[in-house]
């Protein structure tokens, strides 16, 4: 017994009249009246007694509705064709059964096709007519043929239009259509097949209140309605309610099932005579109808119309392999372009240059209009996109209010008022979100769906008003359907949604990957760093410790030789004696070496004691104390006034200027020696590049000594590098510019040398300048 | 000649040869007190803290110690913390005459409680002074604790 879940109708309105705003509460499926183009009779259950009759049999049969009540079949029929109807009663159901019948006890014996199946406790009888079109055998090659091309088809619309054609071609149709529900329950003509002369209504969209909901619920019981004649006048029961249930029968399976006047006059408003629709169901869902209209009356026979169902069924059952096929075809496209894009990313070390390069492929990802992405507040755009402003508008409305990491909507403007400007090219928005911080996206754009729609007709004005009536047409239905769909665009499938959130995740990775390489390095550096410093500390404590632990023998071999010559000068001959004065001076200079490499590792061992430091002071003192050699070797020092204030140890810098100071005069054999100090120029380059002059003072220490050939401005840094023999200028140890290297160093700056033979050598020295 | 010139002075010094030359100028300078070495920290300090009951060392404590830093295993900077802490031995004046002319190690000592410091030149001569200049200031110049 089937009782529908849902109740969508009202009861109440049987016999009231149906109007544009009460449709979808019509009770269609209990109309209490039929089409007349036949007759139906229901029968009890139990007594197979008629017990309503269709008030046209007076017409069709000459015999009055009022008297069939209470009759057996007998009364139409031979008892051996009766015994053949008997058997298929009490075996029956919802489905229907087709028998060839001829009245045999009614005038003229007519031929009739009876109809038959149980419902709402009755068994119902309905008798068609012989069509008026003359069937050919059916042509089973050709069905063949067409059932082989639709299992072929490669895409649903393919599919559509294949079962379009073979309907139009069993049924003679002047049209035939498929329709497709949408999401909203909207309907679109997905396929058509059509007489040369009539306007295509391919592309047509219709609002999902053109088929109220009861007719939906309807058509998925019964798989087939026809009226051959849209003029009809409805023929009713007799009587209209059943005496059993007081309410008129159940007429959802029944063929001869009267129609809704509303869905009559839409019919007659298209200009349509004849007409025929089946349902496309897919899983247990609506998913469409197949819809023939016949521009006059045209009666089908039930066997074709029977073939049209299976046709249907047939479509129904294959369809989701259809689908499956669309969208792994549309899967396959995704998962290539996207393998494209992740080829890119793969391929440059920018991802961003990457994405701003080839912004076509980004875009060709998604089936889209257009594509947005920023980054840092930079905008890229490729294909349909809105205006600069605008699209910064949208990136900072994603900033704002899309919370996640993926924002998708297929009507921007529902979630932002200011998005209907840009609907046209906008409404649809699928955008991945690559840092938290900053407002960087890619966005697909998606245009409204009313651009993208083709329907020759959607450019003509609806007729809204006729006779002060509301005017039904697909013209009228269209721009019904286009004000529920504006500011929206097609929606992101699931499988695209998904693949967005790949692209996201993708690019998450390469920039973990960029930075985690990052900190890599710099772990690397700083360990680096760290083991520098720490090779560093330990040759400088070597030194130290060297240095300390060498000067004890040394010590020893030098007091044993003042010893040998205190003690036994009488017994050597001068020439032993002259070998331990040599053995003597020898452990005194390697005294000195020892020295200045124990202040070097002193240099570094120990952290300077930084502090603000003014070099004129600095300068003064050490001018001081080397007042007297100054004067002894006749050096003219001038100083250019007033020297900066830096950041560095006060005792280490005076130790520079004295080094400094002291090469300028040694190294000098001019008859008037002069060094000159000052600021250098802002600009001046040290060999290892510029020096932000925003931190660093740089001064110069200027002689016009014997000057440094440029092979050797690099080695005079080095420990106990000398130039120059010992018996010449003052016979260093070589280890002062060394010294002098490391405090500057030290304390962050640099040294370097800017000289060429015979022309003097200008000394510069980098210093932090004092920051409090 | 002040009570002094009859204690020792200690000398805690590892090395033979600066002790050779250490003596060397004593006698040069004519030095009456008896010298004593100790060639590492543990033994000046078993001697210092065990004088008078270990009949190894003597009975007296030192006048003045010569303390090298820089000696294998205990070195100079532990005995001269010991001892300055040490209530029976924090009177003796304790001269540093080391290698280092580090600074640190300098104001180290001083902070630990040396009473003087010098550091060894490696010219003998040099050497000579300095230890006249200890002799005369120290063991003549000076009043020193009757402990």
């Amino acid at each position: 017994m089937d009782r529908t879940g849902v109740i969508y109708t009202d009861e109440s309105l049987v016999g009231a009249e149906i109007t544009l705003t009460n449709c979808d509460r019509e009770p269609i499926h209990i109309p209490g009246l039929i089409q007349p183009y036949g007759f139906l009779l229901c029968l009890h259950e139990q007594t197979r007694r008629v017990v309503q009759a269709s008030a046209n049999t007076q017409e069709l049969l000459g015999i009055a509705a009022e008297n069939l009540i209470g009759q057996g079949l007998d009364c139409l029929f031979e008892p051996a064709r009766l015994v053949d109807i008997e058997a298929q009663l009490t075996t029956l159901a919802e489905g229907h059964r087709l028998v060839g019948v001829r009245l045999d006890k009614v005038t003229g014996q007519p031929f009739y096709k009876l109809i038959l199946h149980r419902f709402d406790d009755l068994l119902w009888l309905e008798f068609e007519p012989v069509a008026e079109t003359t069937d050919g055998p059916l042509n089973l090659p050709s069905l063949n043929d067409a059932l082989g091309q639709m299992l072929a088809a490669a895409s649903v619309v393919e599919f559509c239009a294949y079962a379009v054609q073979q309907v139009r071609e069993i049924t003679g149709f002047d049209r035939v259509m498929a329709y497709r529900f949408a999401e909203d329950e909207s309907g679109e003509v997905v396929a058509e097949a059509r007489h040369p002369d009539l306007e295509p209504f391919l592309g047509l969209h219709y609002p999902a209140t053109d088929i109220p909901k009861q007719a939906r619920a309807m058509y998925l019981k019964n798989w087939l309605r026809f009226i051959p004649d849209v003029d009809y006048v409805p023929v009713p029961l007799v009587p209209v309610r059943n005496p059993a249930s007081q309410r008129p029968p159940d007429m959802t399976y029944s063929v001869l099932r009267s129609v809704s006047p509303i869905h009559v006059e839409y019919l007659k408003n298209m200009g349509v005579g004849a007409t025929m629709t089946i349902s496309l169901i897919r899983d247990g869902q609506l998913w469409g109808l197949l819809v023939c209209h016949h521009y006059a009356p045209r009666l089908v026979s039930y066997e074709l119309r029977d073939l049209c169902q299976f046709i249907g069924k047939t479509f129904s059952a294959l369809l989701k392999s259809k689908e499956q096929a669309d969208d792994f075809a549309y899967q396959l496209r995704l998962r290539e372009h996207q393998a494209r894009l992740f080829g890119l990313l793969a391929e440059f070390p920018d991802f961003r240059k990457a994405l701003y390069d080839h912004l076509p492929v980004v875009k060709d990802v998604f089936d889209c209009g257009g594509v947005l992405v920023s980054f840092d507040g930079e905008l890229a755009a490729y294909g349909s996109t809105p205006t600069a402003p605008q699209m910064r508008e949208i990136v900072e409305w994603l900033s704002k209010h899309a919370t996640g990491e993926l924002f998708h909507t297929n009507s921007y403007a529902r979630h932002n008022p200011a998005g209907v400007a840009v609907r046209s090219v906008a409404s649809g928005i699928l955008a991945i979100r690559l840092d938290r911080a900053a407002g960087d996206f890619i966005i697909w754009l998606r245009p409204e769906v009313l651009q993208t729609v083709t329907w020759a007709g959607q450019q003509q004005k609806a007729e809204v008003m006729k006779d002060g009536q509301l005017h039904l047409s697909p013209r009228h239905s269209f721009a019904a359907w286009s004000e529920s769909v504006e500011n929206t665009a097609e929606a992101w499938k699931p499988i695209e949604v998904e693949a967005a959130e790949e692209i996201r995740l993708r690019i998450a990775d390469i920039r973990l990957k960029l930075f985690n390489e990052i900190q890599a390095r710099a772990l690397q550096l700083s360990r680096l760093n760290a083991e520098l410093e720490r090779s560093n500390d330990e040759l400088d404590s070597f030194a130290y410790v060297a240095s300390h632990d060498l000067k004890e023998p040394l010590r020893g071999i030098h007091n044993y030789s003042i010893f040998l010559l205190e003690d036994y000068a009488d017994k050597l001959d001068s020439d032993g004696v002259d070998k331990l004065q040599t053995l003597v001076r020898l452990s005194q200079r390697m005294e000195s070496l020892i020295e200045s490499l124990l202040q070097l590792s002193r240099v570094g061992r120990l952290e300077p004691d930084v502090q603000e430091v003014d070099l004129n002071t600095i300068l003064a003192e050490a001018m001081e104390i080397l007042q007297p050699r100054l004067e002894q070797t006749g050096t003219r020092v001038t100083v250019a006034h007033p020297l900066p204030t830096v950041q560095a140890d006060p005792v280490r810098l005076r130790e520079v200027f004295n080094n400094l100071l002291t090469n300028a005069m040694r190294y000098n054999d001019s008859a008037v020696k002069t060094v000159e100090i000052g600021v250098a120029p802002a600009g001046v380059i040290s060999p290892r590049g510029s020096i932000s002059p925003a931190a660093f003072h740089v001064l110069f220490v200027r002689d016009n000594g014997i000057g440094i050939d440029s092979r050797h401005h690099e080695s005079i840094f080095k420990i106990f590098k000398r130039l120059h023999s010992q018996d010449k200028y003052g016979g260093g140890t070589g280890a002062g510019l060394a010294i002098v290297k490391k405090m500057i160093e030290k304390s962050g700056g640099q040294l370097w040398v800017e000289s060429q033979p015979a022309q003097g050598a200008t000394f510069f020295f980098s210093l932090p300048k004092y920051t409090s | 000649m002040s009570s002094a010139s009859l204690k020792p002075i200690l000398v805690v010094e590892d090395s033979t040869e600066d002790f050779t030359a250490l003596g060397r100028a004593f006698r040069k300078h004519a030095l009456q007190n008896p010298v004593l070495r100790c060639t590492d920290g543990d033994q000046a300090l078993e001697y210092l803290q065990g004088y008078g009951r270990n009949i190894k060392w003597p009975a007296v404590l030192p006048a003045i110690i010569l303390l090298d830093l820089n000696m294998p295993g205990t070195d100079g900077r532990a005995v001269l913390d010991v001892v300055k802490h040490d209530d029976a031995l924090n009177t003796i004046p304790i001269i540093i005459f080391s290698t280092s002319s580090n600074s640190k190690d300098i104001e180290e000592c001083y902070r630990l409680g040396a009473n003087s410091y010098l550091t060894k030149p490696i010219d003998y001569a040099a050497m000579e002074e300095k230890v006249r200049l200890i002799v005369q200031y120290w063991l003549s110049a000076v009043e020193l604790p009757s402990n």
